[in-house]
């Protein structure tokens, strides 16, 4: 076979349209894009004007995003792997570039400390003092460990390479799942790119934590389950679903809330589609019921023989939850506010009121399209794509303060049905339509990014910024973090009563076992009253080895930011720390200021002076 | 069209050499992409089979969302990869291996070699049919075209590419960040009696001594001696002495540019009781309690 006869003598013109959506531009967008990025993360750590980075955030945001989007879009067949790993490279570059080089977010700091105790002590299921529940879930340590030793990088390194991994392997998987629901290499891309813009994507998702981990595992169980109910080999089919169970357990052994859906996904799925075969076309069901079968083992097992207290950890988020919609629906004050004062921009609220407005409007397409045809899908993509609309009444529990974070993280599981319909949509055949498919495909796009990040994580974590007190984020200081690493080499892995925002650092930065604040374990009485800690308090302290208090006096400048200094039961919520409060400390006989400062603070306890009178004159 | 002709034997044995060759090396960073290709190939291989013997695509030309879709075959190997590490950790827990360089290239290589065994071994089962796919005796030569290794190669020249250029945008937004540097001291009660947890014992009029350390971060401390301080029960320390020196290198550990040791010696108060007594060191302070009694 010759050269000339394998290729036709001219080429076929290349149309502008395809040119502009070729390789080399896609690239060339995105590296422009994620330099935008870097240039609004400059503006908002120089303090410029809320309303300047953000449009510059989104300037670079959408310029990388929009052409791998269209390429995706794009009709006809040719895959769309690469523009796929673009998209989960361009969704990742923003966490990444937040803090390239150290933990910033609240988990971050736990998981982190996680790895690096496992390395340094050679052990898995090590205590954690930030997320106790932590210990109990070795996946994400153990890997990073693994890769740490295995390829020479820091911790911290190892972390971000085990994230991004895990953050293309959401896409890929959601891209499969697809694939083998509608039979289309269409349908898995617009399927990965739709799931991409979920809330939890671009920041959530990305932080260095299990969920990042667990996430693409619980992705990777449906799509090969999903596999397996349609391959006719059943050498192969029961292969697939030992590999579903396994991966299954990776996810058990990585993360609690992922196993807690995936449960619940895999038994919705078995029930709906063994109920449901009887009207629609139905694939092996009891492929379904194995694999439920088969996680319901290992993740009994595991609660039952590792994290008993996972359903101690668990249950007030949930009942908790309920409670205060309870009470919402009656009226009470309980709930939060949205639209509360924030620096985010008039239109980015707006646009994210407007994104589960688009989601609304596909899953009604959806169900016009099922309506006509409703035998077109088997009954387990049915259920799939049903699982996808509980994402609507999570966006309720927005409202209550214990269920925000739930529902923040459901939407990684559920926006899977969504992406579904969103590609079963895509790929309906159109009749007569006016509509320029790809510029309305393309808004809703630009809705769901803008709206969708703009729904989930608030300002300080999102965006590098001047110090301000009482973020998770933007409240670290270097100071903090000398302080910890001074006091953990002089004094051990000691306990200490500290706020919330100092004790990131201490904890991470010293191994130090920080004191949680309860309504039975009153230790912010030692910082946030004026008086001297009741004679039981005073007891737990002495019984505990509370032997230090560390305060930062930037908590006596401003109210924090998050509302509270040491958690719920703070007696000074929502107000900043009198001065005098803090500066007491040095005028009390049991307690000695032995390590300072320009702001931070550790006295030494002497809980034993308490009651006695200091003298004055030399 | 030319091609290469694999014979499966070989191949196994050539991949398993070299597991046993980069676990074998002291840290060397292929390591990883070995052990973690090898294992998450491998399983893939178990799980899927090979592409010759696939035979659940929808029709004969559209693999899509069938096992033998290429997507699924590219993308699988790295998650079971993954899984096979963490699995390889979790086995070297459980055998209450220490958690080390050696604990997991030893547990690592191990199952990436029992996964490739196990691939291995998958293709002498009969297949479905009750034939044999493969035997041990004779095994059937697997032939790779030119053109294929020519298209899988043009296609890592452009993610290679691809990443060159990303990596590049990146390098050059984390540039664009300021990175502020704060500079302060810290200044510390030396430990011995900071740490005791009890006030420091003296007689009355007896010489207390305290020492203590300025470390300074984010740039070097002011050369000349800063002013120092002492207040006893809120008065000024009597015969108070003062020992400063001069800045000198810190332990490199800490991270600190400079620290400067002092001391002050002062007399105890006449009367017994307990006594707050506060050490001011340019604008810094820190204390103890003492407790005067004969």
């Amino acid at each position: 076979m010759t050269a000339t006869l394998a290729r036709p003598a001219t080429p076929p013109p290349r149309t502008a349209r395809r040119a502009l959506l070729s390789w080399p531009v896609l690239v060339g967008a995105a590296a422009v894009g994620i330099v935008v990025v870097g240039l609004s993360y400059r503006l908002s750590a120089h303090g410029a004007a809320p309303s300047a980075y953000y449009a510059v955030f989104w300037l670079g945001m959408l310029t990388a995003v929009l052409p791998t989007a269209a390429r995706i879009l794009a009709p006809g067949a040719g895959s769309r792997a690469g523009a796929v790993a673009l998209l989960g490279v361009l969704t990742f570059a923003p966490k990444y570039l937040r803090n390239p080089f150290a933990p910033a977010y609240h988990d971050e700091y736990a998981h982190w400390r996680q790895a690096e105790d496992v390395l340094e002590l050679g052990k898995l299921l090590r205590p954690n003092f930030l997320i106790p529940i932590v210990q109990d879930y070795p996946g994400t340590s153990a890997l990073t460990a693994a890769i740490a030793r295995l390829s020479g990088l820091s911790v911290w390194s190892s972390g971000q390479v085990l994230e991004l991994a895990a953050h293309l392997s959401c896409l890929f998987a959601v891209a499969v799942l697809a694939r083998v629901h509608l039979r289309s290499e269409r349908a898995g891309g617009i399927a990965a790119l739709v799931y991409g813009l979920n809330p939890s994507f671009v920041y959530f998702d990305t932080q260095y934590a299990y969920e990042g981990v667990a996430i693409p595992l619980f992705l990777w169980v449906l799509a090969l389950t999903s596999l397996a109910a349609r391959t006719p080999s059943r050498r192969r089919r029961y292969a697939l679903v030992a590999a579903s169970v396994v991966t299954a357990a990776g996810a058990v052994v990585t993360h609690h809330l992922t196993t807690l859906f995936l449960l619940l996904l895999l038994a919705g799925v078995a029930v709906l589609a063994t109920v449901g075969r009887r009207w629609f076309p139905a694939e092996r069901v009891g492929v379904w019921w194995a694999v439920l079968g088969g996680t319901v083992l290992v993740a009994g097992g595991w609660l039952a023989g590792v994290a008993s207290a996972t359903v101690a950890y668990l249950s007030p988020y949930f009942g908790g939850s309920v409670t205060q919609l309870q009470a919402m629906a009656a009226k009470s004050d309980t709930g939060r506010v949205l639209l509360a004062p924030s620096v985010q921009p008039l239109w980015e609220r707006g646009i994210t009121a407007l994104a589960p407005v688009v989601v609304g409007l596909l899953a009604l397409r959806a169900l016009w399209l099922l309506r006509r045809h409703p035998r077109a899908l088997p009954v387990d993509t049915l259920a799939l794509m049903a699982y996808g609309l509980v994402y609507f009444p999570a966006v309720l529990f927005l409202l209550a303060p214990s269920g925000a974070e739930g529902a923040r993280r459901s939407w990684a599981f559920t926006y899977v049905g969504v992406a579904l319909i969103a590609a079963f949509v895509a790929e309906r055949p159109r009749r007569s339509t006016r509509l320029p498919f790809r510029w309305v495909a393309l808004g809703a796009v630009t809705v769901l990014l803008v709206g969708n990040v703009g729904g989930g994580l608030n300002d300080p974590y999102r965006f590098p910024g001047t110090f301000r007190w009482g973020t998770d984020t933007n409240s670290a200081s270097a100071q903090a973090r000398t302080v910890a690493e001074a006091l953990a080499r002089e004094a051990g892995p000691v306990r200490v009563v500290a706020d919330r925002y100092t004790a990131l650092a201490l904890i991470a930065y010293g191994g130090i076992d920080v004191a949680t604040p309860s309504v039975g374990f009153p230790a912010a009485q030692l910082v946030q009253t004026g008086n001297d800690p009741s004679r039981e308090l005073a007891g737990m302290l002495v019984g505990s080895r509370y032997d230090y208090v560390v305060v930062d006096l930037r908590m006596t400048q401003e109210p924090a930011f998050n509302g509270d200094n040491f958690g719920s039961t703070d007696p000074l919520q929502g107000r900043a720390t009198p001065r005098a409060y803090v500066d007491r400390l040095d005028a009390v006989p049991w307690a000695s200021r032995i390590l300072t400062t320009e702001h931070v603070r550790v006295y030494r306890l002497d809980l034993y002076q308490l009651g006695q009178t200091l003298r004055s004159g030399s | 069209m030319s091609t290469v002709v694999l014979r499966p034997r070989v191949v196994t044995l050539t991949v398993a050499a070299l597991v046993v060759a980069v676990c074998a090396l002291p840290s060397t960073p292929l390591v990883l992409p070995v052990v973690v290709g090898v294992a998450g190939w491998s399983a893939a291989r178990l799980v899927l089979g090979s592409r010759a013997d696939a035979n659940d695509a929808v029709d004969g030309t559209d693999a899509v969302g069938g096992t033998d879709d290429g997507l699924l075959r590219a993308t699988l190997p790295v998650v079971l990869g993954m899984l096979a590490l963490l699995g390889s950790v979790l086995l070297a827990a459980v055998l209450r291996w220490r958690i080390d360089t050696p604990a997991i290239t030893v547990a690592a290589g191990m199952v990436a070699l029992g996964l490739l065994g196990a691939a291995r071994w998958r293709t002498f089962l009969p297949t479905e049919g009750g034939e044999s796919a493969d035997s041990a005796r004779r095994e059937s030569l697997h032939a790779v075209s030119r053109t294929t290794t020519h298209r899988i190669g043009k296609a890592c020249a452009r993610v290679v590419g691809a990443g060159l250029v990303l990596a590049a945008a990146t390098a050059v937004a984390i540039a664009l960040r300021p990175v502020p540097v704060e500079r302060y001291t810290q200044l510390a009660l030396a430990p011995a009696v900071a740490l005791a947890g009890a006030p420091v014992a003296a007689r009355p009029d007896a010489a207390v001594t305290l020492t203590w350390t300025v470390t300074g971060y984010g740039g070097p401390q002011d050369g000349q001696a800063p002013p120092v301080a002492v207040t006893v029960g809120g008065a000024a320390a009597r015969d108070l002495r003062v020992t400063v020196a001069p800045p000198s290198a810190p332990d490199p550990a800490t991270g600190a540019v400079d620290v400067r040791p002092g001391s002050v010696t002062f007399r105890a108060p006449t009367t017994e009781g307990l006594y707050p007594v506060h050490v001011t060191v340019a604008d810094a302070t820190i204390g103890a309690t003492l407790k005067v009694a004969r």
